[in-house]
């Protein structure tokens, strides 16, 4: 059918004009999601993904539909990867250059300690400066639940980065 | 930087961006119809097993039991089968002339509990009999007419005082229904009883006169336990002729009631005449000297001159007829546990058990008083006859062979494997639709 042809072009090019634009900043929050430059990229398309079959009714504004299958799948489906260290015969992550990759390295070691739960408070928190209330929407789970897993994780996170190098401020 | 949201936002920034898949759109809606098509297929594939195992426990349920051709004539079927606790009933629907009652537990999906088994004279079917207000008392709680057109039973409900149940085990008897077979209507006979009444004889004297006896319970279940399970029976046997609105009439005999011929004459244990002629009121003697002190094992003959019975104190015993010349020498030696019937003058059922084998199947032949012939008339597995659980007219008829009964599955079992293939089915399509990468 013609028209529906025409919506679909449609959705498929708002699509892409969406994941040109936007990828990047999802790949981030996926990187501090997962802790991996793979495990970012593969959360960031499963995101992308899954959203396809919505995109005619969000394409208006994807953003926070995409970014609440990213923060859930990042709790979900990666819950039972436990991200511990381990021996490796490779160097880990490379850091960029132009700050300490000292302190990235604790810090990202640090958010590899909490759970995936506290550490998707953490990221959407403090990364994507959502209020509590939009952290618990988003991630489908209650305001105190949000509330204790936030609570727990800067207490979790003050203890790690103390060992390395102290967490200054905490902001908001 | 001190912040943490800085912290992050450098964290966050070291992450390389590669180059976005061109082909993502195209990946994801073959990702999805990859997803519908699987699900589909579990989802037709659950329904399929659902379907399956439903269809086949129907089946079972219902096996291939063709209706009677109109104007079959009634017969006993050539073997027995055990029935399955999970027979459906007959809701009160007639069946036809019965061949045998069989008293076993009757399950459903949430309780089980007492129930008698109709076995069809015409299709061999099975069904438990729905009897309305049935106090399903056990042991000789149902009487099968001998043509097998009426089944009578005990009849439960509402005594002006406490009742008798034995601490909840049985139910209040407060008089007799027959249930026709033919027409599934119910005569129903009630007493006015204060505590229950006790359950002595219920047996058919022939097609239409039923022989019964009954106590009253003195106390009921509020009674101390030391007076509990007297009754008292001042009247002794009653004969109801079918029909009669009066209900059983005393006859004025109180001897103990062995079996009926079905042609009218009571055979009694324990007494000078042991034999009554309900018609004539006469009492005769077929001189049993060696009398069996086990009840419901003798056969009285159509005439009322005979008796058949195992000889001796215990069972099983050596087959003799007793008339009023005398007693036979042994007809067959061995392993006889009780006369059913005479299927002529001449002719007398009855059943050996092969004691070696377990279970121990019972087997129902006769022998000719005049030749000595012995045939094989009924396997009858583990159903036990004895009088008022076998159609003893269809004796006389030769036994057809008839469908095996259905043999319905556990509904909780069968429940249990839809529900597991649904889970089962479910699991999978969860584990795999996590698991499917785009």
């Amino acid at each position: 059918m013609p028209d529906r042809d025409v919506s679909t072009q449609q959705a498929r090019e708002s699509f892409e004009e969406y994941v040109a634009a936007r990828r990047g900043a999802l790949l981030r929050t996926g990187y501090l999601l997962t802790g991996q430059h793979a495990d970012a990229e593969d959360l960031v398309q499963l995101a992308l993904v899954k959203a396809v079959p919505h995109w005619r009714r969000i394409c208006d504004d994807p953003e926070p539909y995409v970014r609440k299958i990213l923060a859930r799948e990042a709790t979900n489906r990666w819950r039972r990867r436990r991200w511990r260290e381990v021996s490796s015969d490779v160097l880990p992550e490379t850091m960029s250059e132009g700050t300490d990759p000292t302190d990235r390295e604790v810090l990202r070691q640090a958010l590899m300690r909490l759970s995936p739960r506290q550490r998707a408070v953490v990221v959407l928190r403090y990364f994507d400066d959502l209020t509590e209330q939009q952290t618990a929407e988003v991630l489908g789970i209650g305001l105190g639940t949000v509330k204790s897993h936030g609570r727990d994780a800067m207490a979790r996170l003050r203890e790690l980065i103390s060992l390395g190098e102290p967490l200054d401020t905490v902001a908001p | 930087m001190s912040t943490l949201h800085e912290r992050l936002g450098d964290l966050a920034g070291s992450a390389p961006v590669p180059p976005p898949d061109p082909d993502l759109w195209d990946r994801a809606r073959r990702y999805h119809r990859r997803r519908r098509v699987g699900t589909a297929a579990v989802a037709a594939a659950c329904v399929l097993a659902v379907v399956a195992l439903v269809g086949l426990d129907s089946w079972q349920r219902n096996p291939s039991v063709e209706p009677a051709a109109p104007g079959t004539d009634p017969a006993l079927p050539a073997r027995f089968w055990e029935p399955s606790p999970w027979l459906p009933g007959n809701d009160g629907e007639p069946t036809g002339p019965l061949a045998a009652l069989m008293e076993t537990q009757r399950n459903s999906f949430l309780s089980s509990g007492d129930g008698v088994v109709g076995v069809s004279a015409t299709t061999g079917e099975y069904r438990f009999l729905d009897l309305p207000d049935d106090a399903h008392e056990v042991g000789a709680g149902h009487a099968l007419s001998p043509d097998g057109t009426k089944v009578a039973y005990w009849l439960t409900g509402e005594t002006s005082g406490t009742p008798q149940t034995s601490g909840g085990q049985s139910l209040p008897v407060v008089g007799i229904g027959v249930w026709d077979a033919e027409t599934g209507e119910v005569t129903r006979h009630e007493r006015e009883t204060e505590h229950g009444l006790a359950p002595y004889d219920l047996l058919w004297a022939d097609p239409t006169r039923l022989v019964v006896r009954w106590g009253q319970w003195r106390v009921g279940d509020d009674a101390p336990a030391r007076d509990q399970g007297g009754s008292f029976d001042r009247v002794g046997l009653r004969v109801w002729q079918f029909g009669d609105p009066r209900g059983p009439v005393a006859i004025g005999v109180d001897d103990d009631l062995d079996s009926t011929n079905g042609r009218g004459r009571l055979l009694f244990s324990g007494s000078d005449r042991p034999v009554l002629d309900l018609v004539t009121g006469e009492r005769t003697d077929p001189q049993i000297k060696s009398r069996p002190v086990l009840l419901h094992i003798s056969a009285l003959s159509a005439d009322g001159t005979a008796v058949a019975y195992p000889r001796g104190n215990r069972n099983p015993g050596r087959l003799v007829v007793a008339t009023e010349s005398g007693i036979s020498d042994p007809l067959v030696d061995e392993k006889v546990w009780a006369a059913v019937g005479w299927t002529d003058d001449d002719t007398v059922a009855f059943v050996t058990r092969d004691t070696d084998l377990d279970p121990i199947p019972a087997i129902i032949e006769t022998i000719s008083l005049s030749t000595g012939d012995r045939a094989e008339l009924i396997v009858a597995g583990t159903f036990q006859p004895r009088p008022g659980n076998l159609a003893t007219d269809l004796l006389a008829v030769e036994p057809r062979e008839l469908a095996e009964p259905a043999s319905p599955w556990n509904p909780r079992v069968v429940a249990g494997l839809v529900g597991s293939v649904v889970l089962v089915a479910l699991m999978w399509l969860w584990g795999w639709r996590r698991s499917a990468r785009p």
